[in-house]
């Protein structure tokens, strides 16, 4: 995978001098028929055993050659299918709670992604909301309300369970032990295909620009955390209170508002102006319930210039904080309310409100932003002004900031148990979507699906059944034009499974598909040398580039590659290499002939 | 006979240099913010997997590292901030610009120097045809690098002193922003969001690129802010290399283009940053804002004008692009309350963030203003009404000798300016209406707008300085006799939207905000009693002691502000200092707290640091003066002749070389630079005119930030900042390559010390054009003795 190699070096320098790794470790697991599945685990805080969080597929042709590996599904363990009770409460409108409505912890989990074919869950999205407008719709509001609002629950999930794999995911790359099992060149291809799987059309990127969708996902949160930091930081300072980031060392993802009980009591009769912009929550100066709080509190310690000093420092100065608030840190624009400790439905209240507005509109009366120009262009611009002004009315953003910080506290071992179970169980209540699992659950659902996908990928018929079908399928789009592929199955389905294509037998066909991926890299890391540089030799390793030449030669060199090819040869001056071109050429023009 | 002895002296020094030099076209690179340190660092690393034995930047490790010069000390001279730092290096003169926007105190006319969309947006309707920091360097005779070379043979890109627009690359841009090779490129490009700003920057490559061709063109420039743009918003390291890694593909683009252009041979390639940044992959840069601190009752409940709309991305207003002037009200104002439009009392300052540029209105304007207040609308007991007039009435008295003397020397400047615009006008009416295609290619439509552009410009100066010696005239007129209150209307006393003149030390250590919460108080005999009937701030201790209770890192000062500088006019050291210390012009007070005090002196070409106590009287060194020379490590003095060495004077070099390393780097050069004139006596009064102007955008007070504090309002800036004097933000880029002909030499490190106003000597030096009168020296290292 050297075409990303303009990234991964500086990934693998990501970690900064404060790093505090989170505990993680990766588990190799073997599966028949040539692959592996890697696991990554966390340990739980306060040394109360580890859960399995996220497996992936690795399809290696049961050879040690890393470059005709390919990674293939992403299961994310923390969430089981669905039961049946639950899909049906998914079904009905205006219902945005969440009950215990059972688990199929030992059911096999579904796959979140498959890296070999992203645009498939494209289609399936664009497929389903056609059969929505044009044939379910027009069949009554309750008709067109329940299927919309189920629709709407499934891809909620579907989100939810990218974000977390992507939580997990993008801190393997800061964990030494982690790249040893999982490259850097696929940690990023698997995050980046996990952030662009949230996009309606995100699965139909290109793989030559994984690279590109990596760094602007990197860069858009790193710039939002800091963003949201210090305007949290400086809305907190500017009301009196105290503002105290949260998360791993490099992912600070969410945060805490605090007020010193003292703060109450000085402001006595004449209390602090108070500007809750931002922050979303009411006035804690005059508020009543503060004032004779009995939940959660600590004690800190202070030095005379305002710094958090430990207890045992001479002259410290004691004050007992009173929580008001979770956020999360990574919501565009601004800090997203998670947790109001005073209110704690608010936050629940609010999404509920959004989430029924949009279902009266587009599932009760009907009304489709693409069959409305009037209803789009005003939704369109009540919602950037809203947005301008701060309003948190991003659903995936909201989802993606709920479920992240959700996945956080649970690991996070550096937060007072407490103050943690305080902080799940209101993020419990925020839980709007029957779909979902509830977190004090995750443990156990985690454990018994990691088991089922070891039964799975144990099963002959199982995980190495589909490995196989999937290699057949990857070969056919090597030998068969798109048109032909679509021909193979259809004549699969008319012959209702009687006829089902195979490529050649499976010796013959991992050598093939060994074969061609690493063609297929070969052309990948010459594409990246030819457009990386005008002077290859200025910026690559010239052995490197010669070792790619050959061994595209030597695997059959594709006609797709004459260009990048021709480029190369234009570019470079080494003599070695115009040789190497000269002769790839020779061979595609000799397999035109 | 002087004549003779003159033109020998220009052969011997110009003819020979010209007719060897090596240089004829030069290509510069303008990289706005790129730190030196971090350029080293990751040029020293190697591009990992595929790239072994290559550095991560490969392109400029080998165009500059191995076939080229770099110097490993340079900086920017002035504050470290935009603007400022690139008039330095377009021009090689002193500072006109010191700060990113500057107001004018008598008119608030604003110059807004960043303001780039307001120019491009406006450029085909305005009558703007440069941007406000040229028009600036116009007015005031200084002529641009670029000037140097004739319309004809010049590329200049988009950038910070842009003279001129070419408006035929933007559908060129539009094109490289929608435009994809194929459906699938074209969704992948959708998908990854459609790269706006990215295709400006490449449609910009492609026009200098195509003008390297043609062998005519012999100064070709390009700017890009993407680095800066980037370090501001986050530190994180993956993404600033990222932008460090698409400048290095830049550099290797028109390098090989340049080996591939007609003048390869003879042409200069330059890479050079206006300041560095002070960015940290483990800290958040924390922002304090000063427009809420001065709207407040604690920082005097002001009205406040800036250049943008705080918080800009929450409001729709913050979309107008033609913004240059935001009032934000303060609600606690003691005496102006619901008079935000007509009387903004503090100017911010803020851009660049590690330091803010504060004017506060002139205080005798407060006490008058509170005063007349008083005086005309409130019905006040008779003894206080007349302790009310006379307090008026010798406020008034106080300033009346210098203000008329103001009025006057302004008066006499506009009797002149008016003979100026005549003949402006003469020259406007004789351009041609229509232009041909010739003359168009050489610029001159552009030469007569410009002429329009400068016309309308004098006449607005002309009429708002009219409008305020009319009205302090009006004020200086009052006489307690001919006193009638019900004469009057406030903004015919007070100029609205005016700053008035500079304030003195004295004033900002009492600056009155406000009536005392108990009204006009008499003393004993019958007076007012100062003390007591005015709300008043010390701002140098008051801003200095502000300390906040968020600050989560460690490695913070609680205290946004380090320390302030102030300017101090030079009759009032007359006293205080023995005579072997005078200054030749005035002095720069660098304030930290009251134990911690120094002057900066300038005589000559000489400078000296003297640590002064409360009444501004030579002090003893000890550690915590302001910018912390005494016990830095890295001053290049040992450490038993410090106290020796520190106490006397000495010129720029021996200061530079001195003190470059250390954690305040040259602030010890800049502070004067940015604060100080040298000293002139001007009879034209024109030229006085031109003096007055650059007086009036002075503001008084410079605010510099604690490390990794910033004062950004705009937006938030926790990537890192630069505005300070601290080194990573001073330390900036320079680095030449050439031809084979060009005379540049290969695989040159520099350690010597230099700063900008080195940059436009070099350039024209090594292309046979060295000018004399040039203030900075030549970078010797690199132009060798012909």
């Amino acid at each position: 995978m050297r075409w990303v190699t303009l990234i991964f070096p500086v990934v693998a320098m990501a970690a900064t001098p404060d790093f505090r790794p989170p505990d993680f470790r990766v588990e190799r697991q073997p599966v028949a028929n040539g692959a592996e599945l890697l696991t990554v685990f966390s340990s739980l805080p306060e040394n109360t055993g580890e859960i399995p969080l996220v497996s992936v597929l690795r399809d290696s042709l049961g050879d040690n050659d890393p470059d005709n590996d390919r990674l293939r599904y992403i299961w994310v363990l923390t969430s089981a299918r669905p039961t049946v009770l639950q899909h049906a409460a998914a079904f009905i409108p205006f219902f945005y709670w969440r009950p215990d409505l059972g688990k199929n912890m030992d059911r096999k989990p579904a796959a979140i992604l498959d890296l070999g074919n992203t645009s498939k869950v494209v289609w399936n999205a664009l497929g389903q909301s056609l059969v929505q407008a044009a044939a379910i719709d027009s069949n009554g509001a309750l008709i067109r309300a329940s299927t919309r609002r189920y629709r709407a629950n499934l891809a909620d999930q579907q989100q939810v369970n990218l974000m977390e794999g992507l939580t997990v995911i993008s801190q393997l790359e800061q964990m030494p032990e982690g790249k040893a099992l999982l490259s850097e060149p696929e940690l990023l291809e698997i995050q980046a295909r996990l952030a662009l799987a949230g996009k309606t059309l995100g699965g139909l990127v290109t793989a030559e620009r994984l690279p590109e969708a990596y760094l602007k996902n990197r860069v858009q949160t790193e710039e939002t955390r800091g963003h949201n930091w210090e305007l949290l930081r400086q809305r907190a300072e500017a009301n009196g209170l105290y503002f105290e980031p949260l998360g791993f060392a490099r992912s600070r993802t969410h945060a805490l508002l605090w007020i010193a009980r003292e703060d109450l009591v000085a402001n006595g009769a004449e209390a602090r102006k108070f500007d809750g912009r931002f922050l979303g929550i009411a006035d804690p100066f005059n508020d009543a319930r503060l004032k004779n709080w009995t939940g959660y509190t600590q004690t800190r310690y202070f030095d005379e210039a305002g710094r958090a000093v430990d207890a045992e420092t001479p002259g410290a100065t004691t004050r007992e904080f009173i929580p008001l608030a979770l956020y999360a840190l990574e919501y565009p624009k601004v800090p997203l309310l998670l947790a109001d400790f005073r209110d704690t439905h608010k936050p629940k209240h609010r999404e509920m409100l959004r989430m029924a507005a949009g279902d009266a509109v587009s599932g009760v009366l009907g009304i489709s932003k693409w069959g409305n120009w009037p209803y789009f262009a005003g939704s369109y611009a009540w919602n950037f002004v809203r947005s301008r002004h701060g309003d948190p009315n991003n659903h995936a953003a909201r989802l993606k900031a709920y479920s992240q910080v959700r996945r956080w506290l649970t690991l996070d071992g550096s937060i007072d148990p407490a103050l943690r179970a305080e902080l799940q169980r209101r993020l419990e209540i925020l839980g709007v979507n029957p779909l979902e699992e509830s977190v004090f659950a995750e443990t156990e659902i985690a454990e018994r699906q990691y088991d089922a996908l070891l039964r799975y990928a144990a099963d002959p018929n199982g995980l190495p059944a589909r490995l196989e079908r999937d290699r057949n399928a990857e070969m056919a789009t090597h030998r068969h034009s798109a048109p032909a592929r679509t021909g193979l199955r259809l004549a699969k389905w008319f012959s209702f499974g009687a006829y089902s294509h195979r490529e050649m037998d499976d010796s013959t066909i991992l050598a093939e598909l060994g074969r061609e991926r690493r063609a297929e890299r070969q052309v990948r890391f010459l594409e990246t040398v030819a457009q990386s540089s005008p002077q290859p030799e200025v910026v690559w390793n010239i052995a490197e580039v010669r070792r790619a030449m050959n061994d595209l030669i030597a695997t059959g060199v594709p006609a797709r590659s004459a260009h990048v090819v021709s480029r190369i040869m234009q570019q470079t001056s080494d003599p070695e290499i115009r040789d190497l071109c000269e002769q790839a050429l020779a061979t595609i023009s000799g397999a035109g002939q | 006979m002087r004549t003779i002895a003159l033109l020998f002296l220009s052969a011997v020094l110009i003819i020979p240099a010209a007719k060897s030099a090596d240089v004829q076209r030069v290509v510069i690179l303008k990289v706005d913010g790129l730190p030196d340190h971090l350029l080293q660092r990751y040029v020293n690393e190697t591009g990992g997997p595929g790239r072994e034995g290559h550095s991560r930047l490969p392109w400029i490790q080998h165009v500059f590292s191995q076939n080229g010069v770099w110097l490993e000390n340079f900086y920017s001279r002035g504050l470290s901030l935009s603007a400022p730092s690139w008039s330095l290096l377009d021009t090689g003169r002193h500072l006109q610009i010191r700060g990113n926007v500057e107001y004018d105190r008598y008119t608030l006319r604003v110059y807004d120097y960043l303001n780039f969309l307001s120019f491009y947006f406006g450029y085909p309707i305005s009558r703007h045809i440069d941007m406000p920091g040229v028009e600036l360097m116009d007015e005031a005779g200084i002529p641009l690098l670029i000037d140097r070379f004739p319309y004809e043979q010049r590329f200049q890109a988009l950038q910070t002193l842009q003279r001129g627009l070419r408006l035929h690359s933007f559908p060129g841009v539009l094109k490289r922003a929608v435009a994809a090779s194929s459906p699938k490129d074209f969704l992948d490009e959708w998908q990854l969001g459609l790269p706006w700003v990215g295709s400006l920057y490449r449609q910009t490559e492609a026009d200098l690129i195509r003008n390297l061709k043609d062998p005519q063109v012999r100064y070709l420039d390009y700017f890009t802010g993407d680095y800066d743009h980037i370090a501001h918003l986050t530190a994180d390291r993956v993404s600033q290399l990222h932008a460090l890694e698409d400048l290095d593909a830049l550099v290797g683009r028109i390098w090989s283009a340049i080996a591939a252009s007609p003048l390869a041979a003879q042409t200069a390639l330059v890479l050079v940053s206006d300041h560095g940044m002070n960015t940290s992959e483990t800290v958040y840069s924390q922002g304090f804002n000063f427009v809420d601190w001065f709207n407040s009752s604690a920082g005097g409940a002001h009205h406040v004008l800036t250049n943008r709309h705080p918080l800009t991305e929450f409001k729709l207003k913050g979309l107008d692009p033609f913004v240059s002037e935001v009032i934000t009200p303060s609600p606690d104002s003691a005496y102006l309350a619901g008079q935000a439009a007509q009387y903004p009392t503090v100017m911010l300052d803020l851009d660049g963030n590690e330091r803010a540029n504060i004017g506060l209105r002139n205080n005798t304007f407060n006490v008058v203003q509170i005063l007349l207040d008083q005086v005309i609308q409130k019905r006040l007991p008779g003894t206080v009404r007349s302790a009310a007039l006379s307090a008026l009435f010798l406020t008034l008295d106080k300033v009346r000798a210098e203000w008329r003397r103001d009025l006057d020397d302004l008066t006499e400047e506009l009797t002149a300016l008016d003979a100026r615009i005549d003949a402006q006008q003469k020259l406007v009416d004789a351009q041609p209406k229509k232009w041909t295609k010739s003359e168009i290619s050489l610029g001159l439509d552009k030469d007569a707008r410009r002429e329009a552009v400068r016309l309308t410009t004098w006449r607005t100066e002309r009429r708002g300085y009219s409008e305020y010696a009319t009205i302090i005239r009006r004020l200086l007129a009052l006489t307690p006799a001919d006193f009638d209150p019900g004469k009057f209307k406030m903004d015919e006393l007070i100029p609205p939207k005016s700053l008035g003149p500079l304030n003195s030390l004295w004033d900002l250590q009492h600056y009155v905000t406000g009536r005392a919460s108990g009204g006009l108080v008499l003393s004993e005999d019958g007076s007012l009693d100062w003390d007591h009937s005015f709300r008043t701030i010390d701002y140098l201790s008051t801003l200095r002691s502000i300390s906040v209770r968020n600050n989560v890192q460690s490695e913070m000062s609680p205290q946004p502000v380090d320390f302030i500088a102030v300017r101090i006019p030079r009759e009032t050291l007359a006293a205080s200092l023995p005579t072997q210390d005078q200054p030749d012009r005035d002095a720069v007070l660098l304030w930290r707290d009251a134990a911690h005090q120094a002057l900066i002196l300038v005589r000559g070409g000489e400078l000296r640091y003297l640590p002064v106590g409360v009444g501004l009287e030579p002090a003893a060194w000890r550690p915590g003066l302001p910018l912390e020379l005494f016990e830095d490590p890295q001053l290049q003095i040992p450490a038993s002749e410090r106290q020796s060495w520190l106490g006397q004077w000495h010129d720029e070099r021996a200061w530079l070389e001195a003190v470059h390393r250390t954690r305040y780097s040259n602030g010890i050069i800049s502070l004067p630079e940015e604060l100080l004139d040298p000293p002139s006596r001007m009879d034209d009064p024109l030229d006085r005119y031109r003096e007055r102007k650059r007086t009036l955008r002075r503001t008084d007070l410079l605010l510099l930030a604690n490390d990794h504090w910033n004062f950004n309002v705009r937006g938030f800036n926790p990537g890192g900042n630069h505005g300070a004097f601290f080194r990573e933000s001073t330390h900036s880029v320079l680095l030449f390559a050439g031809g084979k002909d060009s005379g540049i030499p290969m695989g040159l490190r520099v350690e010597t010390p230099y700063d900008s106003l080195s940059f436009v000597p070099t350039i024209l030096s090594l292309m046979g054009r060295p000018e004399a009168d040039l203030p900075g020296p030549v970078i010797r290292e690199l132009v060798k003795p012909r």
